[in-house]
């Protein structure tokens, strides 16, 4: 059994290096699908991050009617509390909402000095923390007792949901792109390596090897410049955004790129994954069609 | 033991290949199977090593109808049957003892047993001094010798040689003859397909000639009615 397994790996390996310009253009075009394919990952983390800070800072303002007593005020609270998409919750009285007028108008607020406190309306701020549940939080908000009016930007909200589906869309799409790309690349080097071997390959059937030993090191060949490829895409993914993207994102001035370091496990283990995964399509291709066993 | 029973073999071009053949050759045994090219012993081999099946009959061989076998069965089947090819089909990367160390390696064998064996197969061809060679410093002869140590290697049942002297001078064709005899000698029934007269007629073994897909002669029918009191070896007649 460990003879075997000996073997195989040993027969893979061998695949691997004869073949070694198509196994190095196939590892080139599987590394640089990769970083390209993690860039774009990179960079709609970071927009997403950017758009979770705009919803951040987008409030919504609940009026309540004017004749509420306490009770009733602390019920509305409780309800909105009760609600798992709302957050930072902050309950302003009139007189806090004139006091944070005065305070804004700096020198000027002497202009308010004789304004009545009543004029405001008590008020509820909240932030929606999933946007694209937006519109079910607002008719969730809008149910509660006591409510005069609620104050959102609905507009501002659908265009930063129409932003972020336009990325996860156009990502998807390239990432989709790429692995059709390097599944390609990979099947050829396989199929090169299946061509070369035939007479091998056909001896084996003869003495009667099974299926599975003669395609095995044909998998194997595929997963080897999988995990190739997906390791020197790790290594230049970490270059590439540390010294081009995270720059280039830091210079539009409204985006603090994320740090690389925080998504590190991902990056390594999705690399690795996705090689590893990319490497098997594509090597099954030309095995099962042009192995013949 | 190989049973060719009212075996016929159609093609999809419509050549019949092989048409209505009975034969029986039993284990041990040391058989010829002449005739033109084209008479159909091609399609007998692939029947054999089950790279085909036969359109109408029964094919046995080693007890196993290799019709019936499911794909996962197929490798083992081979197992039973060793192959040498006119060409040789040795790997010209490989040395002279991995090419025969291949075919037992691809069948999951390993370690002590590959190098025992390997090194009494060469020794069985008298090639023990060139497993360090690459077959393309071989003479033809030495080359078709090697072919015959990985045919015997995993010890198979049968032996079909398809032309095995083809690429070989007259006198190395003896020597292969010869090491096919030892081997069946040891118990391996041997089936060689030749167009060689002059070989068959110096070895006196059975000879079974096709001629347009049938059997048109078979040194068994006629060993048998010259003595009809000895039981009826090689052709299966037709109330069989």
């Amino acid at each position: 059994m460990i003879d075997s397994i000996i073997f195989l790996i040993k027969t893979a390996f061998k695949n691997v290096f004869k073949n070694w310009l198509l196994t190095i253009a196939s590892i080139s075009i599987l590394s640089v699908c990769l970083i390209v394919l993690g860039s774009v990952m990179l960079i709609v983390g970071n927009i997403n991050l950017f758009i979770d800070e705009i919803g951040d800072e987008s409030q919504i303002v609940l009026f309540i009617e004017e004749d509420l007593t306490v009770d009733e005020i602390t019920q509305i609270s409780d309800r909105l509390h009760s609600i798992s998409n709302i957050g930072n919750i902050n309950y302003k009285s009139n007189s806090m909402i004139l006091e944070e007028y005065k305070e804004s108008l700096g020198e000027d607020a002497w202009l308010f000095e004789d304004l009545d406190a009543e004029t405001f309306r008590n008020s509820f701020v909240f932030n929606i923390k999933d946007l694209e549940k937006y519109d079910q939080t607002i008719y969730e908000v809008e149910k509660i007792d006591g409510i005069a009016k609620i104050k959102e930007r609905r507009d501002v909200i659908e265009r930063i949901v129409d932003i972020k589906d336009v990325l996860t869309f156009l990502s998807f799409w390239i990432v989709m792109i790429f692995v059709i790309i390097s599944m390609v690349i990979i099947t050829n080097s396989v199929k090169v390596s299946v061509y070369a071997k035939k007479q091998e390959i056909w001896l084996m059937k003869y003495v009667g090897a099974t299926d599975a030993f003669i395609e095995a090191p044909y998998f194997m060949e595929g997963i080897i410049i999988g995990l190739t490829a997906g390791f020197i895409a790790i290594i230049s993914q970490i270059y590439v955004y540390n010294n081009v993207l995270s720059p280039i994102l830091s210079d539009l001035g409204f985006i603090n790129p994320l740090n690389i370091d925080s998504v590190m496990s991902v990056i390594v283990i999705g690399f690795l994954v996705a090689g590893a995964i990319i490497g098997t399509i594509g090597s099954a291709y030309p095995v099962k069609k042009y192995l013949n066993v | 033991m190989i049973l060719f029973k009212n075996v016929t073999k159609v093609y999809k071009n419509g050549t019949k290949a092989l048409d209505n053949i009975n034969i029986r050759i039993n284990d041990g045994e040391f058989v010829f199977i002449t005739g033109h090219s084209g008479a159909g012993k091609s399609t007998m081999i692939h029947l054999l090593t089950c790279e085909d099946t036969p359109t109408e009959g029964k094919l046995v061989v080693n007890g196993v109808e290799p019709k019936k076998l499911s794909r996962r069965q197929i490798p083992k089947y081979r197992r039973g049957i060793g192959v040498v090819f006119q060409d040789f089909r040795l790997i010209p990367t490989m040395t002279v003892y991995d090419n025969i160390a291949f075919a037992m390696r691809v069948v999951g064998k390993g370690g002590r047993e590959v190098k025992r064996r390997v090194t009494s197969a060469l020794e069985l061809v008298g090639l023990s001094h060139k497993a360090k060679e690459y077959p393309n410093h071989l003479s033809g002869g030495e080359q078709q010798r090697v072919a015959l140590a990985r045919a015997i290697i995993n010890s198979p049942q049968i032996i079909i040689a398809d032309e095995p002297t083809g690429n070989v001078d007259p006198q190395m064709s003896i020597e292969i003859m010869k090491l096919l005899n030892t081997i069946n000698k040891n118990g391996i029934s041997v089936v060689v397909v030749t167009h060689e007269q002059a070989l068959v007629e110096a070895f006196k073994k059975r000879e079974i000639r096709i001629e347009g897909g049938k059997v048109s002669f078979d040194t068994a029918d006629n060993a048998a009615s010259e003595d009809s009191e000895q039981p009826q070896r090689g052709r299966v007649q037709s109330n069989d």
